[in-house]
């Protein structure tokens, strides 16, 4: 039977050659049951063998769904275009605003005393100015201080004495165990000890010095609250 | 259209250009909606079976890379929809009576069947659908290409990627199968007894 199959669908597709064409004729006249399946076959080839005319609204609908998908497609682009303007814009707000303020706080060296190591360095024969601290600013964004100087408290000078300058607003009361030095920019500070600092700093919660005790320290007020 | 018009059609279709997609669509849609209606049955879901295959085509049109032809990329994309349709709707398969106006949507050949010979003609259509759509997937797809896409046995071996011998011995053995289908059918009319060793004109389907 393969070959009947094959004499067939080469018939439907109209491949047989002469000799093909003979082979199927011999199967078709002597067979009955060949002629039954090259009746099915060629019927169904037959059913199948039509083209129909599209209905005219096939291409309108086609076309009004490809404008359709082009406005959504326009649509995802805006939307796009506007998400990738909001994050520029976002960009530049970083660039402009938060980084250089990042950067003022980095220079600045203000931060809250539990945070800041420096404290604990020693600038006995430093060259360099004693650190500056603002007390006032435990969450870091108070304003910046410079060491003052004057003919008897040079930086260098007076880092020779103090192992480091705390700035205040205003120096708590418990800091002014010392008569007050006045600067020449006329700020106004206190010596304190290192137990006196420590005790103050117990109270207030809000300095951590490693090991203070016995180490002197200046409190400057600024009167910047 | 040319084959060189046809691939500048879909590359500026593909860059959204309407009025060259039209062109895509005015080229294939009788060859579409005829394989729909061969699938469905039915010509309002071989309407809507035709313009998802349009649109789904539209959309995809940048995924298109030319390794085969674009009518047998958009005829699979037809008999994807026409499945989906099928699995949705889950109706009888028997082709429903035609309307008048059904009827006159089938392409009359010069030899113009009777309302009569229309109405036997989607009953056969109807049975051999089902026949077909009862053969395992690689028997049913080979005769789709070759039976409803009219596809060359060059493309078809293209397509499948084996030799234009091994189309033929496939074709042969769908077939066999197609018969054993339609026999237990046990309406289907062996119609050709009539013709039998006639070559009724069917020139537009030569193995090309």
């Amino acid at each position: 039977m393969d070959d009947l199959y094959e004499l067939i669908s080469g018939k439907l597709d109209g491949t047989l050659d002469k000799d093909g064409e003979a082979a199927l004729e011999r199967l078709l006249s002597s067979d009955p049951e060949a002629r039954e399946v090259y009746a099915l076959l060629t019927s169904a080839h037959e059913a199948l063998d039509f083209e129909a005319e599209p209905p005219g609204e096939l291409l309108q609908n086609v076309m009004e769904g490809v404008e359709r998908e082009n406005r959504e497609r326009r649509r995802v682009r805006q939307r796009f275009i506007r998400m990738a303007a909001g994050f520029a814009a976002a960009a530049a707000v970083l660039a402009v605003a938060i980084v250089p303020a990042a950067l003022r706080g980095r220079d600045s060296g203000v931060s809250p005393y539990s945070e800041n190591p420096e404290l604990t360095r020693d600038y006995h024969g430093s060259t360099e100015p004693a650190p500056c601290y603002n007390a006032d600013a435990t969450d870091g964004s108070g304003p910046v201080f410079v060491l003052p100087t004057d003919d008897h408290f040079t930086a260098e000078t007076f880092c020779a004495d103090y192992r480091a300058v705390l700035y205040f607003g205003t120096v708590p009361e418990a800091l002014k165990t010392s008569d007050p030095v006045v600067f020449s920019d006329g700020s106004v500070g206190y010596v304190i000890t290192g137990d006196d600092f420590e005790a103050y700093k117990d109270a207030a919660d809000e300095i951590s010095l490693p090991n203070p005790t016995g180490t002197l320290f200046m409190a400057v007020e600024t009167g910047e609250e | 259209m040319t084959a060189q018009e046809e691939a500048a059609a879909i590359r500026d279709a593909a860059r959204g250009d309407a009025p060259s997609f039209e062109k895509l669509v005015l080229e294939h849609q009788k060859r579409v909606y005829s394989l729909a209606l061969k699938l469905t049955g039915s010509p309002e879901d071989a309407m809507d079976a035709s313009q998802e295959a349009f649109l789904r085509a539209y959309q995809n049109l940048r995924s298109f890379r030319g390794e085969s032809r674009f009518s047998v990329w958009l005829y699979r994309l037809t008999y994807n929809a026409c499945m989906d349709i099928l699995k949705k709707s889950r109706r009888d398969k028997l082709v429903p009576m035609p309307t008048d106006e059904e009827g006159a949507q089938l392409e009359i050949p010069d030899d113009a069947p009777q309302p009569d010979e229309v109405i036997e003609r989607r009953e056969e259509l109807s049975l051999v659908r089902k026949a077909v759509l009862a053969l395992s997937e690689d028997k049913r797809q080979i005769i789709l290409m070759r039976e409803y896409q009219g596809m060359s046995y060059a493309d078809i071996a293209k397509t499948l990627g084996v030799e234009e011998g091994t189309v033929k011995s496939r074709l042969a053995r769908a077939r066999a199968a197609l018969a054993e289908n339609l026999k237990k059918s046990g309406t289907f009319p062996k119609g050709p007894q009539s013709k039998n060793q006639s070559d009724k004109g069917k020139g537009g389907r030569g193995h090309g």
